[in-house]
């Protein structure tokens, strides 16, 4: 009834697919990062936990020793690529030199001589926390929303033509208006990752709200669970794993937006330390502070895919 | 406390067209009896329990308990249901306690919570209270939604095929129980068993539904086991009146309700 209704209808959107794609590496973190994405395992927009057949541990340990080489294997494929590029193009840093800015960088990350000459490390720090804070903002609107918008279809109507209007516009577009108003370039880059990190965290949450299975539904009903508990005990823990993989994947963008966003507001940030790299014609930083950015990009994933294990349950069949 | 069940019909609207399940049920469920109900699968023995426990609305027709009418859930009758409906996320023992809990407002928690105990116990789940329904077997799975309906001690019991996964020695175990929940508590007075065992539904109750698919209508017959209580399960095989309802059970089953859809579900 109302509910496969509104299934459909999340199920339509094109938002659904942005989840999928961003959830195969999850359910492969599940498997201590080992499992090759399993075709669109997170099309339903909820990861569930595949009971992995056990295979014998030397089996294991060659796939592991596999996985080590292969990975290496890329990397070095990555790296003749780029050297290849860089020969043809001169004013392309190498491979090697970007390694040695690399090291430089990291030599003395926290150092702070004044505005125009900050470590990388504290440029990462900067970065890292507004969007901490952008998405926590995000979250305190996100999760009520997307709970009214799972639970009832007035509110969902209500939300809904908004959300898909808003959804799809590159985040970028708010910094002006957050400029306008905040009368601050970080916290307008602030108040774009907070529009960043809505639409995942809203719809997932909705998608985990509205899904709550008919049987599950039925036990609180027989066994006259009241509204608090039904929340507490059936409604929670029914959405906690989409709500916190809407979680992950807003998270995900909004480490990937923070760099343009402060390309923008400039000042502080790896963003700004990105652009300014590029003005100082020093193309072997912008190339470190690429990989330094995809670790933090990694380390984030993989805490919030550990969060996301800690709170999927095992499903009966 | 009777239970009546007056002209109910259930009709489902699938794509393949519309399905009369429940076509006109008449029953009447006296305070204190013990009826099982037995049934080719798919004749709507489920849709007739959730119609009873006010999960789904009947189209016509209405379920009456103690002179109300049954509008929906209430904590006077818990169900089995068939499928289990453990909340995965939690313990068996939150599955049983929480929902025993609030189904029995009027008991004070430790009195629950004893209960509840009691039940883990003796259905063998005590030193599992602490796993999740996913780490558990499917028996176990099954024992623990007949502790948590037993730990609510309602004044009707609905139970949906509740000892189909168990070993014949712990399903023999429940049955005994479940006699006693009936016979010596006070607050389970009534009991509707949803069973496929003919031996079992001739054990445990006082009447037998007999449910068949179309055309045929939905109740094909009531069968009265008028055998002594205490019944001795070794000594029943022996009764000329076991003997006789078996016989008619397994002729009803096996000959008169099969139809051609029975078939072709056995063969699916
Ligand atoms: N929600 C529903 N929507 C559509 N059809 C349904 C629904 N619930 C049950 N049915 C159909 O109604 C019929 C009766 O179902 P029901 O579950 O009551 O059978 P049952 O007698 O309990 O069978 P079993 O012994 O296999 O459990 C079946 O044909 C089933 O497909
Ligand atoms: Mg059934």
């Amino acid at each position: 009834m109302s509910e496969r209704d509104l299934k459909t209808s999340f199920d339509a959107l094109p938002g659904r697919v942005d989840g999928a794609a961003v959830l195969d590496p999850s359910t492969g973190i599940e498997h201590g990062d080992t499992a090759p994405p399993s075709g669109t395992a997170g099309a339903a927009g909820r990861p569930r936990r595949v009971a992995g057949l056990r295979r014998p541990a030397s089996a294991r340990a060659r796939s592991a020793v596999d996985q080590v080489v292969l990975g290496f294997a890329g990397f070095v494929g990555l790296f003749a690529l780029w050297a290849a590029i860089a020969a043809v193009s001169p004013d392309l840093p190498t491979p090697a030199e970007s390694l040695s800015a690399l090291s430089d960088l990291l030599a003395e990350p926290f150092h702070d001589n004044g505005p125009n000459d900050k470590g990388i490390g504290i440029q990462l720090m900067t970065s890292l926390q507004r969007v901490f804070i952008g998405f926590a903002l995000a979250l305190v609107v996100a999760i009520p929303v997307g709970f009214a918008m799972g639970a009832s279809r007035q509110a969902w109507s209500a939300f809904n033509p908004v959300v898909q209007l808003l959804r799809p516009v590159s985040p970028l577009a708010w910094f002006p208006l957050g400029l306008v108003v905040l009368k601050a370039a970080p916290a307008a880059a602030i108040f774009v990752i907070f529009i960043t990190s809505i639409w995942p965290t809203l719809l997932n949450t909705a998608f985990g709200v509205a899904s709550v299975p008919e049987s599950h539904k039925n036990v609180a009903r027989v066994f006259r669970f009241s509204k608090f508990k039904y929340t507490r005990h059936v409604l929670l823990p029914y959405s906690l794993p989409s709500m916190v993989t809407g979680m992950r994947i807003s998270m995900g963008i909004a480490w990937m937006v923070i760099v343009a966003a402060e390309m923008l507001s400039g000042g502080t940030g790896i963003g700004f330390f990105v652009w300014d790299a590029y003005n100082a014609s020093n193309l072997a930083n912008v190339a470190a502070a690429i990989f330094l950015i995809g670790i933090v990009g990694v380390a984030l994933d993989f805490a919030f895919g550990k969060l996301q294990a800690r709170v999927q349950y095992k499903e009966v069949v | 406390m009777s239970l009546e069940i007056m002209g109910v019909r259930k009709t489902f609207h699938t794509k393949s067209g519309a399905q009369p399940v429940l076509r006109g049920v008449d029953l009447e469920i006296e305070k204190g009896e013990f009826v099982s109900i037995i049934g080719h699968s798919g004749c709507g023995k489920s849709t007739l329990l959730n119609v009873i426990g006010g999960l789904e609305g009947a189209d016509e027709g209405k379920v009456v308990l103690d002179g109300f009418r049954v509008e929906g859930p209430g904590p006077d009758r818990a169900i089995v249901f068939q499928n289990y409906s453990l909340l995965p996320w939690m313990s068996v023992y939150d599955n049983v306690v929480e929902a025993a809990l609030s189904a029995r407002p009027d008991r004070k928690s430790d009195a629950t919570r004893d209960i509840a105990e009691k039940y883990l116990r003796s259905t063998g789940l005590w030193l599992h209270r602490d796993k999740k329904p996913g780490e558990i077997s499917g028996g176990m799975r099954q024992r623990t939604a007949v502790a948590r309906a037993f730990a609510v001690g309602p004044k009707v019991l609905l139970l949906d095929e509740p000892f189909g996964a168990l070993d014949a020695l712990t399903r023999s175990n429940l049955q005994q129980q479940l006699i006693d929940l009936w016979s010596h508590e006070d607050d389970t007075e009534t009991v509707l068993m949803v069973t496929h065992g003919i031996d079992e539904a001739i054990f445990l109750a006082d009447r037998i539904v007999v449910m068949a698919n179309p055309p045929k209508p939905s109740v094909a017959e009531i069968i009265e086991v008028k055998i002594e209580r205490p019944r001795d399960k070794a000594e029943l095989p022996k009764d000329p009146e076991y003997q006789r309802i078996r016989e008619r059970l397994v002729y009803l089953l096996e000959r008169e309700l099969v139809t051609p859809q029975t078939n072709e579900q056995e063969a699916a």
